[in-house]
């Protein structure tokens, strides 16, 4: 699990760390059911004190993004819990507010902003779909090759 | 700062402006006495003590100019004591930080040494004053060229400076040994000639040295350092653990200083005594005189050496207390007990030397007829005794040793630099104004025991027997005092300890008192041998230690 | 401003209200804080602030002059093998002697803690790269300073206490010693106290932090508290300012003309009225880096020593 702490803005490490461990799993590159390192290893690996990532593994077991099984560690959890729907609606919140924010210095009035969101799915759903795509291309000549190899 | 010799001159004169305060302060008293004194007195015998005085007093304050020129300062990264490092960045060429210095030098002690002649010695002038001040001049840049040029080897560095303080007396001796005028050479005139030119020899060797050190060689990473530190690599080392943690620090304190005082009365066995011995072989005299100059010489020895024993760290001259070791978790008193060990060790060691030296050198090149006779009178005034009685003095000799190494442990400890340097200077100044009173005072104490005898003996013998068994009495409640704080099985050992031993100087006295014994004074020496043993150290010590430490 | 300390029976160190003097010059100044036990207690200060003079404090090398100083439960001063069997200690300056090879200075120290694990001490020593046989005044300065972890770690002591650990030392010697720190916290009742003016390792590492400023303690708390107290405002006035504006309670104000930041301790609420009052808007909240809360605490001490000495 790479993650990278700086201490340089003000934000609270726990803080840095929640929020990255956040952005892996929804990015996919943390899969549901796999497990985090423990917290001594990860205090370890970032040179940061083991109080604050047991801090962090807390906070993300309220938000529900990771679920301590007793004596075997630390996994991403599978569902997300109704809890946790409360928690990414904060997160987002946050965001919205310093985009609303940043707009208003700007001078960019509210349609213009949905404007740009709408256009900026529209995108992201596409270049989501092209990447399956590709993914679903590759895959298959591995089966095919396969059950070659069977038959 | 107008030049860069008022900037060094001003920067030597706030670097020692204490030793040249002293130097200045002896010169002003003499100055003052020798003007006060009419010279009709100076011309009777009383009067002929000032001259012995002002001599000595002279010397001292010349001594005292040539410490304010200890040019050099202390690199720790380097470790080494030598030319000052940071004057080399100074836009100046080397032979003038190397000239500067020793003129400065040179014209300093010149100007003391006259002022020393115009104002003081001038009812006893002094023979030949210009042979004196070109050896003065000359020996300054020996001693500043000696200075730099060994700035890596500590003790080298010491032997030579002192082997040179020696070898000044003898040399300023020289025009004045050849009263029958046989060697012309020998004149004062060549002789200043030759001084000169070797003292213009060593400058060019110091400047040579300083050169090479400004362009980065010659410190410590040299091939001798290297042979010994591989020689070191070779012998076998310690690979089992310590049994304690006493036991670590009397291991970290013998690795300092233990092995010292056997190796310089190794030194002083072979380099001196050894050649000496075999060169006078067949001089009757020269065997007992010889014998104790042997036995004496480790006490003077450790007398010298226990003035750095005593600091905290020996070959640093800084006396509080190395962080390292205030950080370790050991009491005090265990700290001042291994010093203890060590030096119990260490004079068991060189005193080992001794006897195996005498041992060797009695029955194999001596010329005893002298010794034998004296041995025969020895015992037959000691029938029974006479073997209890050498061996007892010889460990009574070995015991003073340890009690010269150890002395003043608790004023080193303590960190007080003032409190230290009084302490050895009281040291030597004690015995010498004593017996410069004692000198001064000999004709009336003559005249006085002629007249009155009686009177005076018994008068003086109480009075010193009264002045011991005070001496007795406070170091007796000294011990209580400071033992408070000790534990109770390190009480116990030396106790054991002291009681042994003063047991034994006891024994020394009643066995073997000085005779002919008309005063009656063996309760005397009962008394002084009572005094012998250190016995509150082991209490004063702990308690200087933990405030220095403590801070 | 202080926290709630915990109370001084969880203490492994209490000091209580210590004075210092050195000539005329108050060193330290009626400083009271407590370390609990387990965790990394960092102090900052700038050079001179009183920091190696508090950390001999602890070590029983100075004596308190008025005040109290308990190191678990025992005083230093009267019980010194104590206090300092249990404790680990690294100096900011080289102390070891440089006659001793690596070897000797392990076991030497060996001798004193009879806690010390001859196979963690051995696994350092080769995971620093310190040949055995080497004398430390051949080592360079990084080496020495592991050679000193290495000493101060092996015993596994309650108390670590490190003085400016990694002054003038390279990264990959920090690095060993930070992860010293975290191993050694990591261990069930093991404390660290250590003092650094690299504020962004104090940040990483620290549970709580304290701060010295010419002799008095500014702070003292939690680091996640001290940090969540700070604030950084951006305002935006109408008029630009020539001089930066007096609002009540702010640390520190930086900026020119319409836009000034203002660092603020836990005076959040009062600010925006305030501001408004000076006809100025809020524009931005920041959190703030204890870097800048260390500039800004020790900018305005210094200010208020000036206007209460006038």
């Amino acid at each position: 699990m790479q993650i990278h702490i700086t201490s340089n803005d003000g934000v609270p490490i726990y803080v840095q760390i929640v929020n990255q461990v956040k952005h892996l799993v929804a990015s996919g590159r943390l899969a549901p059911g796999e497990e985090i390192p423990p917290i001594r290893a990860l205090a370890d690996q970032l040179l940061v004190n083991p109080n604050t990532v047991a801090r962090a593994y807390l906070e993300l077991e309220r938000a529900g993004v990771v679920t301590k099984r007793h004596g075997s560690g630390t996994y991403v959890s599978e569902t997300p819990s109704p809890l946790s729907r409360r928690e990414k609606l904060k997160v987002l919140t946050q965001r919205v507010d310093s985009l609303l924010v940043e707009a208003g210095h700007l001078d960019i009035d509210l349609p213009e902003v949905i404007e740009l969101l709408h256009e900026r799915q529209e995108v992201i759903r596409r270049e989501a779909a092209k990447a399956a795509g590709a993914d679903a291309r590759q895959r298959v000549p591995a089966n095919q090759t396969s059950s070659g190899s069977k038959g | 700062m107008r030049s860069p010799t008022t900037a060094l001159a001003w920067a030597i004169w706030r670097r020692g402006r204490r030793a040249g305060g002293w130097a200045i302060a002896c010169l002003a008293f003499c100055a003052l006495v020798n003007l006060a004194v009419p010279g009709r007195l100076r011309l009777t015998e009383t009067g002929q003590v000032f001259d012995p005085v002002f001599g000595f007093l002279m010397t001292v304050s010349l001594l005292l100019v040539f410490g304010l020129f200890n040019y050099t300062e202390f690199n720790s990264t380097r470790e080494w004591n030598g030319f000052p490092y940071r004057l080399f960045s100074l836009p100046l060429r080397t032979w003038q930080l190397v000239a500067l210095p020793m003129l400065l030098g040179i014209a300093t002690v010149e100007v003391v040494y006259v002022a020393w002649i115009k104002l003081v010695l001038t009812h006893n002038p002094v023979l030949k004053p210009e042979w004196f001040a070109v050896l003065l001049g000359a020996y300054m840049i020996f001693y500043h060229t000696a200075l730099w040029s060994l700035a890596g080897f500590r003790i080298a560095r010491i032997i030579v400076l002192s082997l040179g303080g020696v070898s000044s007396i003898l040399v300023a001796w020289l025009p004045f040994s050849d009263s029958q005028g046989a060697y012309p050479w020998l004149s004062e005139k060549y002789l200043a000639a030759g001084m000169a030119v070797l003292a213009f020899i060593s400058f060019l060797i110091a400047w040579t040295v300083v050169g090479r050190q400004r362009r980065g060689g010659g410190h410590r990473r040299n091939w001798i350092h290297c042979l010994l530190e591989q020689a070191g690599d070779l012998l076998p080392r310690r690979n089992r653990q310590f049994a304690s943690p006493a036991a670590a620090q009397f291991w970290f304190e013998w690795r300092r200083a233990g092995l010292l005082l056997p190796a310089c009365v190794g030194f002083a066995l072979l380099a001196i005594f050894g050649p000496f011995s075999w060169a006078f072989r067949t001089d009757p005299r020269s065997t007992i005189d010889t014998l104790v100059k042997i036995v004496a010489m480790p006490i003077v020895l450790a007398f010298a050496i226990g003035k750095g024993f005593i600091k905290p760290e020996f070959w640093s001259t800084n006396l509080s207390l190395p962080q390292f070791l205030g950080v370790r978790p050991l009491s005090a008193e265990e700290f001042v007990v291994s010093k203890m060990k060590v030096a119990a060790l260490s004079v068991t060691i060189a005193w080992l030397l001794v006897l195996g030296f005498i041992a060797l050198w009695l029955p194999l090149w001596a010329d005893k007829t002298q010794l034998q006779q004296f041995l025969r009178e020895f015992r037959r005034f000691y029938p029974h005794s006479w073997l209890a009685i050498t061996i007892l003095y010889f460990a009574g000799f070995a015991v003073i040793t340890w009690r010269c190494l150890v002395s003043g442990l608790w004023v080193g400890l303590s960190g007080n630099r003032s409190y230290y340097i009084a302490s050895a200077c009281l040291q030597v100044l004690v015995p010498t104004l004593l017996s410069l009173a004692a000198g001064l005072f000999s004709d009336t104490i003559d005249s006085e025991i002629q007249q009155h005898p009686d009177v005076v003996n018994s008068i003086t013998l109480t009075l010193i027997g009264w002045l011991l068994a005070l001496a007795v009495i406070l170091k007796i409640w000294s011990v209580v005092f400071s033992w408070s704080k000790n534990s109770v099985r390190r009480t116990s050992q030396y106790l054991l300890l002291w009681s042994g031993a003063t047991l034994g100087f006891v024994a020394l006295a009643i066995l073997s008192p000085p005779w002919p014994d008309i005063y009656r004074l063996e309760h005397l020496y009962v008394l002084v041998a009572f005094l012998l043993f250190p016995f509150a150290r082991l209490g004063l010590a702990p308690l200087s230690f933990a405030r220095n430490r403590h801070g | 401003m202080k926290f709630p300390s915990p109370s001084s029976a969880e203490a492994v160190v209490a000091i209580t209200d210590l004075f210092r003097r050195f000539g005329p010059k108050t060193v330290l100044n009626n400083v009271s804080l407590y370390v609990p036990r387990g965790s990394v207690f960092g102090l900052v200060g700038e050079n001179g602030a009183g920091k190696t003079t508090l950390i001999k404090h602890i070590l029983g090398l100075l004596r308190a002059e008025a005040g109290s100083v308990r190191v678990f439960g025992l005083d230093p001063v009267a019980d010194p093998v104590g206090v300092l069997g249990r404790i680990g200690y690294l100096s900011e300056q080289p102390d070891l002697p440089g006659w001793m090879r690596v070897e000797e200075l392990l076991r030497y120290t060996q001798a004193f803690y009879p806690n010390w694990d001859m196979a963690y001490a051995e696994k350092l020593r080769e995971q620093f790269g310190l040949a055995p046989g080497a004398r430390l005044k051949t080592l360079s300065k990084g080496q020495q300073a592991k050679a000193g972890l290495l000493a101060a770690q092996a015993h596994r002591p309650e108390l670590l206490l490190l003085d400016e650990p990694s002054s003038g030392l390279d990264p990959i010697v920090r690095r060993d010693i930070l992860e010293a720190v975290i191993r050694t916290v990591s261990e069930e009742g093991r404390t660290v106290f250590f003092s650094s003016h690299l504020l962004e390792e104090i940040e990483r590492v620290s549970d709580y932090v304290a701060m010295l400023h010419q002799g008095h303690l500014v702070l003292c708390g939690p680091l996640d508290d001290i940090k969540a107290q700070h604030r950084r405002f951006m305002l935006s006035f109408a008029t630009p300012q020539s001089k930066p504006p007096v609002i009540a309670g702010a640390l520190s104000v930086t900026g020119a003309g319409r836009e000034w930041a203002v660092i603020c301790n836990g005076t959040r609420n009062e600010l925006p009225a305030i501001v408004t009052a000076l006809g100025a808007r809020i524009i931005e909240e920041q959190a703030v880096s204890l870097n800048d809360i260390f500039v800004a605490q020790a900018g305005t001490a210094t200010t208020a020593e000036t206007t209460s000495s006038v």
